[in-house]
């Protein structure tokens, strides 16, 4: 399924990933995230489950954390993670297990936290 | 104090390279040993770390290439060739040639771009970092040894890379993991410049990142990491802890000052949170000072180092640390002292037997005690074991066959037998012409050798031993042997042989030591001038050594060389002729008989004694020196071996063994046949110091004469 997002009955919009979250879609995706916080107050990624995902990617998520809580709005994923997503808040030291100050000093349910 | 950095990674870069030839020749005949494999990789590794440090650039952008394929060669990625290896030899021969250049100056690069060349050529499946390219392989450090650990630094270091990083095709990620191989890191990205989306431009970077870094690498690995980037970005590295430093205590600094160090904090705003007596941090978060990441960040910081010097203070101390560097020039001058204080307690020996005070005397004997253990104390520290020689004559053994189209390897034993410094390194020429003698003349072509019945790989054997004070160096190889007839013939033909007289083996062997002397048909580029063993003969006798040879038709030839331990004090037999004392190697000596009026009259002139039914030639060392002094009426012939060979000096009276320290007599009497240095005696007088082989000589070519 490519990245795209879709609206439930209950108002909940479903961005799906696709194959890669990369650079070569960052603005898309971008674009795909925000108009769903516009549209609705509950956003949810889903994984594909051989997803890329690089720093750009990671960036998109986090800046979209910092909208939906500035917003009022909940920002989440549904499933698991995937092994990308894991990988590289590994290699790239973004591990978070405080709270943070953007998503109103909440953990953070992305890159560490729990939901 | 640049300078003195500069000649320590000199010396320490030339014992590097020495190991890494070992190494590599070991690895020759056992290619698949990580150990050596692991050896290699780390000689190179320092070289090139500690080069870079010390500004020999050169050196270490060399050696980076030729580390590189030996990182593949641990990781599995190549397997060691006879090419491999003697590309690397070549490399270490370049290293050392660029560690022989001037500091700054510019440095011939062709023998290095032609080794690289060839190494890319090793490696075609996998490239090597190219000039100018941003990727370079990343390399997994070996296990941190005790002695890198003294070397150990804590880095701080934030990297903001420039917004459109990801745009120009570096990933941030992989600077990370390069830093990462350089020793242990924490990593904290810092995602407060992230903005919300409406501002996003996907494509842009705005995380940073906080590393925390513990390496033995230096500053310099570290900006390498950087430097394609470094441009651009913001890089901030900070020595935040060293090894070595006097650490107050295990722990490390509190969070307020790391924060205040990183400049997320003002020491004012510090200050008023402190006053709250709660956990500094959720005051801080609390109080929107300072965002919970960069918190965590600190906090990552503060338990790293933490951890590190605790690991450190635990670690047993190292055995590095037991010993230390000393100049050879001052051992010298220690040896020297010590020479001059066996002479003065000899000479309170003398005054102290001579007033008949039995106090005094037992001081004396006390401090002569003490002088013998400080002697032979110091002239120990000075001994090291020959086998840091025998990786260079493997090399030449290699190098040459190869050459030659011979198929040759060396054995050695006795590497552990230790002979002083200054013995070592004088022995080192006649050794190289001795092996090369082996090698053109001794050892036969694989095609003569397989119709010869032998295997078709000849094998040059050397090996060191200790004999009471001397070491026998033994060269032996299963080559042709000497054609004793052949140089009987060529000593007759050029008089240093009588064609008629019945002449023992060795001694026609031991023509191949004149000077001129050789049987070769061709000159080679290896030997046959007749030169070399010339040069052995001197350099042997220069060390108050002698030469033994024997010899096998077909079955091969054997060398021993008998060397003194040290060249600095001497046992010796101290004798007196008339008023004047003379001092003669105990090493040599065998016994001392009486020599009569009657024994003299009897022998007619001819200068023969009776030993026990042994007809033993004496040299009356009174006529030979031209003393005119009164003959005493049993004079004392002192039998020494001479070579194999029993001789006799003849002197006046023999005193006793000596503790001879040696003193050489300078470039007027360089001349002076039969003299090879002089001693100073407890009474201040001197005594010569004689050289029984030369004397010996002497009188045989007055004889032939």
């Amino acid at each position: 399924m490519p990245l795209n997002s879709s609206v439930r009955e209950n108002g909940e919009i479903i961005v799906t990933s696709g194959g890669r979250l990369t650079i070569e879609n960052a603005a898309e995706f971008s674009r795909i995230v925000r108009e769903a916080l516009e549209a609705s107050n509950v956003v949810a990624l889903e994984f594909e489950p051989e997803v890329e995902i690089d720093i750009t990617g990671v960036q998109i998520i986090c800046s979209g954390c910092k909208s939906a809580a500035a917003g009022g709005k909940i920002f989440t994923y549904h499933g698991t993670q995937p092994q990308a997503l894991t990988d590289i808040i590994t290699s790239s030291g973004a591990e978070r297990h405080a709270v943070c100050k953007h998503n109103n000093d909440s953990t953070c349910i992305w890159f560490g936290g729990t939901k | 104090m640049m300078e003195e950095a500069i000649a320590t990674y000199r010396e320490e870069a030339s014992e590097l390279l020495a190991e890494l030839e070992t190494s590599l020749l070991d690895l020759e005949e056992t290619p698949e040993d990580n150990d050596l494999i692991n050896r290699v990789f780390r000689a190179m590794h320092t070289i090139k770390g500690s080069g870079a440090m010390f500004g020999f650039d050169e050196i270490a952008s060399f050696t980076h290439e030729v580390e590189t394929v030996f990182d593949m060669v641990r990781n599995g990625k190549m397997t060691v060739t006879k090419r491999l290896l003697d590309l690397t030899l070549k490399s270490r021969d370049h290293i050392s040639y660029l560690l022989s250049c001037p500091l700054g100056e510019a440095v011939d690069r062709s023998d290095g771009d032609e080794i690289i060349a060839g190494l890319r050529q090793l490696v075609p499946q996998i490239e090597l970092p190219q000039k100018g390219s941003t990727e370079v392989p990343a390399i997994n450090l070996p296990t941190v040894s005790e002695d890198e650990l003294a070397n150990e630094s804590t880095w701080r270091i934030r990297f903001r890379p420039v917004s459109n990083i990801l745009m120009c095709g570096t990933n941030p990620i992989s600077l990370i993991n390069e830093l990462r191989g350089l020793g242990t890191a924490h990593v904290v990205a810092q995602f407060d410049e992230i903005p919300p989306l409406e501002e996003i431009v996907g494509e842009n970077c705005y995380i940073y990142w906080d590393i925390i870094l513990t390496t033995t690498r230096g500053e310099d690995a570290i900006k390498d990491v950087f430097i394609f980037v470094e441009d651009d970005c913001e890089i901030k590295i900070e020595l935040i802890d060293k090894s070595g430093l006097i650490d107050k205590d295990e722990g490390y600094k509190k969070l307020g000052d790391i924060l205040v160090e990183r400049g997320d904090l003002s020491p004012v705003e510090m200050q008023k949170v402190l006053m709250l007596q709660k956990r500094f941090g959720e005051l801080l978060v609390e109080q929107g000072l300072v965002s919970p990441e960069k918190v965590q960040s600190a906090l990552i910081e503060q338990q790293h180092v933490k951890s590190v010097r605790k690991e450190r203070s635990e670690t047993p101390p190292q055995e590095a640390a037991a010993s230390i560097r000393v100049p050879a020039e001052r051992l010298d001058q220690l040896i020297n002292l010590v020479g001059e204080m066996v002479t003065v307690q000899a000479h309170l020996s003398q005054v102290s037997m001579a007033g008949g005070d039995a106090t005094f005397i037992s001081i004396s004997e006390e401090v002569e005690r003490l002088t013998n253990e400080l002697r032979d104390t110091a002239l120990n520290i000075r001994m090291l074991p020959i086998g840091s020689t025998f990786s260079k004559f493997k090399r030449l053994v290699r190098d040459l066959s190869s050459e030659l189209g011979k198929e040759i390897e060396m054995e050695t034993f006795g590497a552990e037998t230790e002979l002083d410094k200054t013995v070592i390194e004088k022995l080192n020429d006649p050794l190289v012409h001795i092996i090369r003698n082996c090698i053109d003349h001794g050892i036969e072509m694989p095609e003569a050798r397989k119709a010869a019945g032998k295997p078709s790989h000849g094998t040059v054997y050397l090996g060191a031993e200790h004999s009471g004070d001397s070491v026998l160096v033994t060269i032996r190889d299963d080559g042709a042997g000497l054609d004793r007839d052949r140089i009987r013939a060529k000593a007759i033909e050029r008089g240093l042989l009588s064609a008629t007289a019945e002449v023992p083996d060795k001694e026609i062997y031991a023509q191949i030591f004149a000077p001129g002397f050789s049987t070769a048909e061709k000159v080679t580029s290896v030997s046959g001038r007749g030169v070399g063993m010339d040069v052995v003969k001197r350099g042997i006798d220069g060390l108050r050594g002698s030469i033994g040879v024997d010899s096998v038709r077909g079955t091969g030839t054997t060398i021993t060389l008998k060397i003194p331990l040290t060249l600095a004090i001497i046992d010796s037999l101290l004798v007196k002729i008339g008023k004047d004392h003379f001092v003669l190697p105990l090493a040599s000596v065998e016994e001392c008989v009486e020599l009569t009026r009657e024994d003299v009259t009897n022998s007619h002139g001819r200068n023969l004694a009776n030993v026990r039914g042994a007809i033993i030639p004496y040299i009356p060392l009174r006529e030979h020196f031209g003393m005119t002094v009164d003959r005493p009426d049993i004079e004392q012939i002192v039998i020494a071996d001479l070579h194999g060979s029993k001789v006799g000096f003849v002197v006046d009276h023999v005193v006793g063994e000596h503790q001879t320290v040696i003193k050489s007599l300078g470039k007027m009497y360089r001349d002076v046949k039969g003299v090879s240095g002089a001693t100073i005696l407890g009474d201040g007088t001197v005594a010569l110091i004689l050289d029984m082989g030369v004397l010996l000589q002497a009188v045989d070519k007055l004889e032939n004469n």
